[in-house]
């Protein structure tokens, strides 16, 4: 007989959000009152986890007391076993500078948050627009070149291609979603704003790859032959997301 | 109601089978309803806590040895194992991993871990931390299903040797059916009797292989080098077959040589002397195929 609990995050799988409690009470018992808040981001805030997704968390901190953190290291490993818990430990001090070092990160958390310890950090956060502008291009150019260098060095074995498409996806999709955000015309998620973006565009190959896209998220394999032409046909729309973002400067 | 041992033959070896499934039933239930059935919560850190709780004490051994090649602190050539930086057993945290560091100082065999004092007894303290939290059976839980077995087996031995004494008696010598349905069914008896976990220990497991079973389920994904705790917990809670051959492809000597050994049969067989005497013990234990 399994244990049988209420589930206290109900958009998430009952495992995730049950790791995911014991986790932040582990962090809450550790950290103590440097723990400030935490601030579960990305497309488990969206209450769209997929079983190969990471479950990304941000741990809003007062100090970092070294021997304080240390205790959490099991509970940090088992989390990460379980349900690929991927923390990030920053102090408050730190954080107007994360915001605008690493701005689409950032506003991707803006947009998707769910706030499951303390107050809300990014409550009354707005990201200067040129910063957003700025990193935005920076995050879409190394995009382009990573997935260029993977359909060289990985060209040979289509799998490994069908792995970088998967792993692209949330960046290209959270590119587009703050593209339309600075074209002041949001959309609810990530995924809806690259969809939008492509039927936008009218090229059909385009919104034939998004399909690829989301097959290779869920399976981790695509049809022989098409991996490679779904790869460069990302760094299309990547480079059109830039072109439109060039004309927004 | 007539009386079963003026039955004749066939008649009377029917009654039996009843008696006898009857009796593993009850045998079965009476387990059911004794031991409780919910599944604490424990610290799931320890991998070789978990494993010890699938397997026993030899699957502690597996795992830890697996975990250690995996990290690069042991090195297998062959069916032998070394360590390979003197000072590693200093860092490890483990005393299982420090007794295994420590017994391959100089080359050995592999299985030689499994018959060695000094691990053994870092196993032992897996089963006494599981006995206390009600897991695996204590010395109380012991003595009651060796009473209910004890029950079980003069029922179906005496039944049986009552209606042959009659039937010798009576000039019949057709008996080889009956003795041959004796010895089954005190043989399942034994079997059932006395599982690795308790209820609470079966609960537990099926409530982590539940939590972990995203870990399972990209299994194949996993990198070796030991970065993370997820190869140690994903052997400790699924079994070293979970691990996937291309990146583990050691792990495969360390296999029970069958899956079934390694949870029903070390279960039984080591139930009641884990940990003193699992190390090779009642065919569980060993290097499967080294």
């Amino acid at each position: 007989m399994a244990v049988t609990e209420p589930n206290p995050l109900p958009d998430l799988p009952s495992q995730v959000s049950r790791v995911l409690t014991d986790f932040i009470a582990a962090a809450q018992a550790a950290l103590g009152s440097d723990l400030r808040a935490a601030v579960l981001f990305g497309s488990a805030a969206e209450g769209r986890l997929r079983a190969t997704s990471d479950v990304n968390l941000l741990l809003l901190l007062g100090g970092f007391d070294h021997a304080r953190a240390a205790e959490l290291r099991n509970p940090l490993r088992v989390a990460q076993a379980a349900i690929r818990l991927s923390p990030m430990f920053i102090l408050e001090t730190e954080l107007p500078a994360a915001i605008t070092a690493f701005a689409e990160k950032f506003a991707d958390i803006l947009r998707r948050r769910k706030v499951l310890h303390g107050p809300d950090p990014f409550g009354g956060v707005k990201i200067p627009r040129e910063t957003l502008i700025t990193r935005l291009d920076q995050v879409l150019l190394n995009l382009i070149l990573r997935l260029r260098e993977a359909y060289v060095m990985r060209g040979l074995r289509e799998e490994q291609l069908a792995l970088a498409i998967a792993d692209a996806a949330g960046p290209l999709r959270s590119c587009a979603a703050t593209l339309l955000e600075l074209e002041g015309t949001p959309v609810n998620s990530p995924k809806a704003a690259l969809e939008k973006f492509v039927q936008a565009s009218g090229n059909s190959t385009w919104s034939e790859a998004l399909q690829r896209i989301s097959e290779a998220r869920e399976q981790r394999i695509l049809p022989p032959g098409v991996a490679g032409a779904n790869l460069l046909t990302l760094v299309e729309i990547a480079r059109q997301i830039r072109s439109h973002l060039k004309q927004r400067t | 109601m007539p009386n079963p041992f003026d039955l004749p033959g066939p008649q009377f070896l029917i009654f039996y089978v009843v008696l006898g499934v009857f009796t593993i039933l009850i045998l079965w239930l009476a387990r059911q309803v004794s031991e409780a059935a919910d599944a604490p919560r424990i610290d799931y850190s320890d991998p070789y806590l978990l494993a010890y709780l699938r397997g026993g004490g030899p699957e502690v051994i597996r795992v830890a040895t697996v975990s250690l090649i995996d990290r690069g602190l042991l090195q297998m050539t062959d069916d032998q194992l070394v360590d390979v930086n003197q000072s590693a057993v200093n860092i490890v945290r483990r005393p299982i991993e420090k007794a295994l560091l420590q017994h391959f100082r100089f080359r050995a065999k592999a299985s030689s871990a499994f018959t060695s004092p000094a691990i053994l007894s870092t196993c032992e303290e897996y089963r006494d931390a599981l006995q206390r939290l009600g897991l695996i059976p204590d010395e109380s839980v012991l003595r009651a299903r060796l009473w209910r077995l004890c029950v079980a087996v003069i029922l179906l031995s005496g039944v049986a040797a009552l209606k042959i004494l009659i039937a010798l008696q009576r000039g019949r010598t057709n008996i080889f059916f009956l003795v041959l349905l004796a010895v089954f069914f005190v043989f399942i008896a034994i079997r059932v009797h006395n599982p690795l976990r308790t209820r609470r220990g079966d609960a537990l497991l099926a409530d982590l292989r539940n939590l972990f079973s995203s870990l399972k389920a990209r299994a194949a994904m996993l990198r070796p080098g030991g970065e993370t705790a997820d190869a140690a917990l994903l052997m400790a809670i699924f079994g070293l077959g979970a691990l996937p051959a291309v990146s583990f492809p050691y792990a495969k000597q360390f296999q029970p040589k069958s899956s079934a050994s390694s949870t029903s049969s070390c279960g039984s067989a080591c139930g009641s002397s884990c940990g003193s005497s699992c190390g090779g013990g009642g065919g569980c234990g060993g290097c499967g195929g080294s």
